[in-house]
């Protein structure tokens, strides 16, 4: 890259129309992300059309602003409402909503915000410097890798299981069960639809996530009788501290290096980067019981692990034309309405757009930082709104954020189908984040193992002939080996 | 009833839906010629792991629980008086659903938001109205007309 070339894309990147529409993004997604029911792949499409007498490059900008700060923006509600408005937020909802329960919703807010913007800058160098050797390897990627990467997201189970390891796991049982509901997707048969046409398309993890995170906690807090949000009504608002962050600094880059290697790599996603890194924070942690107490920790590594994503995802849709998700699949689409084809070819003639969309990606982040402050200052307040105005307008923002996801009263059924599962088991010791968890990973191990067995005519050796999927293999049974080893070493502590 | 035997009923429980996912797996889930009995694997696996699961959480639960009579009773009537509400906000969540539909989505928000009030305790009119117009129609809004998502309409608002 000439000097000459690099000042062309700066003075690119940095014309006015260009940061007009990035901090348009930006807002419009940190908005459309916290809400309940609305999804980023919806943010992206709804500003979709806007792009179409855009230049490229700007309208590129404004998608990819909505898709960064969308991610982030699902830790608002999550943290201040116990509603992840996002499938990858979900994992910050326990220890951030634990937190703001404390008085310490200005930490938990700032935590997230400085590790998704960290998340976000080192996915992007990521993008910038390494794009192609990262697509390569994602390239090598196929149905024994993806079973295996799904299998190693899944012993994150045992991590967030709580004290009992089998009650996690019969809620992970139950989450594979409801994500296989509707279409088998290698056979095309039908599975547990009971006849009913809005169960063939299968059930929508928004919905659940609504039903099994907000309204369950609305419930909650009903039964209660808690006059606010906040339990710590003397808490003053201390100003977040730079030097609070230097604890967590390492947690957030190797949780941001786990979020850009699984973003890289097609069809995984924001969710399961966050669980995996939750748990790899809790693994090494000296206090590993404090997770899903408010422990800050816990929102620093999810955060980071999935906002570290965002960047990476582009990388197979830049390099390759493949999109890694539905949000870059929509992202793909403007490219191709813009008259770009992407893959290969894209660097080599329009190498300037390229570049240009790669460096306003961080610019994307650093302003994300500054309009993600201005929430944060105002947002903590809502733990101060009395519960008589509050709990109703957050129950109504969930059924109407259910309806929204696919404009139908069947999701919100759904979401108070869950809410009431949500509300109950946990009474009994069941943890709700196994679920979640199986939902997101059961359909890509079950389909990935389908597809390999039948590559391998029937023999799991196929699992261990393949060098990433042997990594994989011996990960997960470390990962087992010590997640059972620590738990048993804690009980030998408390007796 | 038996404290031991009252807290492995949940358990229980979750293990008859384990036997009952198991039963209903071949009428419910579809095999043609080529798929074989790929489809109900994933129901068989599962369903039988959650009756080994909940299994062994009964056995467990029989062995270590103690008796604590005296405190559950005392809870247990603590936790009837809070249960009413969110029963009745259920049934509140229920009928909006039914009738959102027919009636429209700003009636029947405005009455929901409201009911939900009452039931928390507030009594104030002034309070109860006003929240429950601004937050329907802000929310109508903004969902309609901004992010043009099509609410439910009936033959009022």
């Amino acid at each position: 890259m000439s000097l000459d070339f690099l000042t062309q894309i700066m003075a690119s990147v940095f014309e006015w129309n260009n940061l007009i529409f990035m901090f348009v993004g930006v807002l419009f997604g940190m908005i459309i992300g916290a809400l309940p029911g609305m999804s980023v792949t919806l943010g992206v499409a709804l500003m979709l059309p806007f792009t179409f007498g855009m230049e490229a490059s700007a309208g590129i900008l404004l998608l990819i602003g909505v898709y960064c700060s969308g991610t982030y923006g699902g830790s608002l509600t999550a943290i201040l409402l116990k509603t992840p408005g996002t499938a990858a937020s979900a994992a910050t909802a326990e220890d951030g909503f634990a937190m703001a329960q404390q008085g310490r919703a200005n930490e938990a807010l700032n935590i997230a915000l400085y590790a998704s913007v960290m998340g976000g800058l080192i996915s992007g160098i990521a993008l910038l410097f390494i794009a192609p050797q990262v697509a390569s390897f994602a390239l090598k990627f196929s149905a024994p890798e993806y079973f295996m990467l799904a299998i190693f997201g899944l012993t994150t189970i045992a991590g967030v299981s709580g004290k009992s390891i089998s009650k996690g796991l019969v809620m992970a049982c139950i989450g594979m069960l409801v994500a296989g509901i509707g279409i088998d997707p290698v056979s095309g048969t039908t599975r547990m639809y009971f006849g009913l046409n809005d169960l063939l398309r299968g059930i929508d993890i928004v919905p659940v996530l609504i039903g099994l995170f907000a309204i369950s906690e609305m419930f909650n807090q009903i039964e209660r009788r808690s006059t606010q949000l906040a339990l710590d009504t003397n808490f003053k608002r201390k100003p977040f501290k730079i030097r609070q962050l230097k604890e967590h600094v390492k947690t957030i880059v190797k949780s941001s290096f786990i979020g850009t290697i699984v973003g890289a790599i097609p069809g995984t996603g924001g969710g399961i980067s966050a669980f995996i890194s939750l748990n790899e924070a809790k693994r090494v942690s000296k206090k590993p019981e404090s997770f899903g107490k408010g422990n800050p920790e816990a929102i620093a590594a999810a955060e980071s692990g999935n906002n570290g994503t965002t960047g990476a995802t582009l990388i197979p849709m830049l390099t390759l034309g493949i999109p890694g998700d539905v949000v870059t699949a929509v992202l793909l689409g403007a490219l191709m309405i813009q008259g770009l084809a992407p893959g290969p070819e894209l660097f080599t003639n329009h190498g300037d757009l390229v570049y240009t969309v790669m460096i306003g990606f961080i610019v994307v982040n650093i302003m994300m930082f500054f309009v993600g402050k201005f929430m944060v200052k105002y947002a903590e307040k809502i733990t101060l709104i009395p519960s008589i105005i509050l709990y109703p307008s957050v129950l109504g923002l969930c059924l109407v954020g259910a309806y929204s996801s696919n404009n139908s009263m069947s999701a919100v059924v759904i979401a108070l189908v869950f809410g009431v599962i949500g509300y109950i088991l946990p009474k009994y010791g069941y943890p709700l984040a196994p679920l979640l968890i199986a939902m997101i990973l059961g359909p890509l191990a079950e389909t990935s193992l389908r597809q390999s067995l039948v590559f391998s005519d029937g023999s799991f050796l196929i699992f261990f002939q393949r060098p990433i999927s042997l990594v994989f293999v011996v990960l997960t049974v470390i990962m087992i080996g010590v997640t059972l080893w620590g738990k048993r070493k804690r009980k030998l502590i408390e007796e | 009833m038996n404290v031991r035997l009252k807290s492995i009923i949940p358990h229980f429980m979750m293990m008859l839906f384990g036997v009952l996912i198991v039963i209903i797996t071949p009428f419910q889930v579809e095999v043609s010629n080529s798929s074989g009995e790929g489809p109900r694997y994933l129901y068989y696996f599962t369903g039988g792991l959650i009756i080994l699961l909940s299994l062994n959480t009964c056995i467990l639960n029989f062995i270590k629980i103690k008796k604590e009579k005296a405190e559950n009773e005392f809870t247990e009537k603590q936790q009837k008086k809070s249960y009413s509400r969110v029963i009745l906000s259920l049934i509140l969540i229920l009928l909006w659903i039914l009738t959102v539909g027919i009636v429209g989505f700003i009636t029947t928000t405005v009455l929901f938001i409201a009911g939900l009030m009452l039931i928390l305790g507030e009594r104030r009119l002034l309070v109860i109205v006003i929240t429950s117009i601004v937050f329907s129609l802000l929310t109508f809004y903004v969902f309609n007309n901004l992010l043009r998502i099509s609410l439910p309409a009936g033959f009022l608002l």
